[in-house]
């Protein structure tokens, strides 16, 4: 798996965030002793103070950035959940086969979509949340959003539990250094479509959002 | 002649807007600071600027906005849009509520706050939204005539704290306990907050655990809410050489934790 390009994606913010150095210095001379011609050693010092800003900052990911992004996820712009009912024995290949359906209903399949997300800080815990207006709808039918499961590839980047709508509860991203203040996760979210009860036809429309804080 | 002069201008004009246009694009958006803790008094107008930064290839349009928000005693954010009771979102101007970004493009932003002279002693808090306009991904599915249209998007919340007319935290240590977090056992440091603004704990513990490791130890940095009573880890701070060694009990620590007034003297064994 390629891995996160952390360190270039870090410079560059850091390039960007970063106050440049101030530095102040002194001047410190010493005459010799016993005039021109002592074989007396000579020096002299001086400081160099250095003062170092680093502002605090916080960045989201969401999607298949070209950038910062590990290129092992579906560089796509849609997430396409295709959906099928399957017949619980598959027949066998060859036609006018004989198959003995044993009665159970079928089985709506859905296959998985990944999203590759990102959040890095340098400013303690970072939070991430989802939320939405209200469920997937079309006209007066719903499709809880909870049917939507998210599972993450790393466990120390979770993502967040739908709620049938509204606002899910939030996630904690655990630190990556310095105690817990600084942070450098990536993580592909697996989406998948697991409907409680199968979906009515119709044109249904909702819309996830994932916030980022550091409280 | 002068015709054609104004028609070029126009196209022009309008080969610019289509290559400046945002379409929907991953969300790849940093900001600095993430975070203000300002204070201010009654009638004073306080301006502040944040950086925002796209990361991404693709030009992006962002929308900004003020959000309630509360912290709960389990460390939960909840963000709300409607105006809450007692929310100081009502002070505040943006400098505008949409900004374009072009590919890797970083802009100041401004915001002020124009506390009123008959602001009280309080800590006002919100959260200064970005989010994008477009979605980050679409997701659809369809089958058997039905289609499910579900965009993702992103959005970061800067926490802003402005601590009013003097209001201050005042932190009290209640408990030295072991406790499960993320399946793990740590020490746990129990803190209340009887103060009316919000406070952290910040420090460095010296650690040795019973097969002789040396370490420094800190507590979780999040905030404690007026009239909250948090327990937060101690956490490890790791060297990356140690980063999957495991601490064994019982833990002696010693050392200082601090906060904005004051500060806890601590020398216990966690066991």
């Amino acid at each position: 798996m390629n891995i996160f390009r952390s360190e270039q994606y870090l410079g560059m913010l850091l390039a960007g965030l970063i106050s440049l150095p101030t530095a102040q210095a002194d001047q410190g001379s010493m005459r010799a002793p016993g005039g021109f011609n002592s074989s007396a050693p000579v020096s002299a010092s001086a400081r160099l103070d250095f003062n170092i800003f680093i502002e605090k900052y916080i960045f989201l990911g969401i999607g298949s950035g070209a950038e910062s992004f590990s290129t092992t996820s579906q560089t796509v712009d849609t997430l396409n959940f295709n959906t099928r009912y399957d017949i619980p024995t598959a027949p066998s290949n060859g036609s006018s086969q004989a198959y003995s359906w044993d009665g159970e209903a079928p089985v709506l399949a859905a296959n998985t979509i990944i999203l590759p997300v990102a959040v890095s800080s340098n400013a303690g815990q970072v939070s991430v949340r989802a939320s939405s207006d209200g469920p997937l709808s079309s006209g007066a039918l719903t499709i809880p959003l909870s049917d939507i499961e998210i599972e993450s590839s790393d466990t120390a980047f979770p993502a967040p539990v739908l709620p049938a709508s509204g606002s899910s509860n939030s996630v904690n991203v655990a630190g990556t250094a310095f105690g817990g203040l600084v942070t450098e996760r990536q993580a592909e979210w697996s989406f998948r479509y697991k409907p409680s009860t199968p979906p009515a036809a119709g044109e249904y429309r909702g819309e996830i959002v994932f916030t980022a804080s550091v409280p | 002649m002068k015709n054609n002069k104004k028609y070029g201008f126009l196209f022009a004009l309008l080969l610019w807007f289509m290559g400046i246009a945002a379409h929907a694009a991953p969300f790849e958006v940093a900001v600095s600071p993430s975070r203000f803790e300002l204070t201010g008094n009654s009638g004073e107008r306080l301006g502040q600027s944040i950086q925002i930064q796209n990361l991404g290839r693709s030009n992006t349009i962002l929308r900004l906005r003020t959000l309630d928000w509360m912290y709960s005693a389990q460390g939960k954010v909840d963000y709300y849009e409607a105006l809450q009771p007692g929310s100081c979102r009502p002070w505040v101007t943006l400098e505008r509520s949409s900004l374009q970004l072009r590919a890797k493009e970083k802009r100041t932003f401004r915001f002020q706050l124009d506390i009123p002279a008959s602001a009280s002693r309080m800590e006002c808090r919100f959260m200064l939204a970005v989010e994008a306009l477009e979605p980050a991904h679409r997701t659809q599915l369809e089958s058997g005539g039905a289609s499910l249209d579900l965009p993702v998007s992103g959005r970061i919340a800067v926490a802003v704290y402005v601590s009013l007319n003097g209001a201050e935290s005042k932190l009290q240590l209640k408990k030295l306990s072991m406790g499960e977090v993320n399946g793990k056992r740590v020490p746990l440091v129990t803190v209340s907050n009887t103060g009316d603004a919000h406070g952290r704990l910040s420090g460095v513990l010296d650690a040795e655990d019973a097969n002789g490791w040396r370490f420094e130890m800190g507590p979780e940095g999040t905030p404690i809410m007026p009239n909250q009573t948090r327990t937060l880890p101690l956490l490890v701070n790791r060297e990356p050489s140690e980063a999957k060694r495991e601490v064994a009990f019982p833990l002696k620590t010693s050392g200082q934790l601090d906060w904005e007034n004051g500060s806890f003297q601590l020398s216990v064994e966690f066991k």
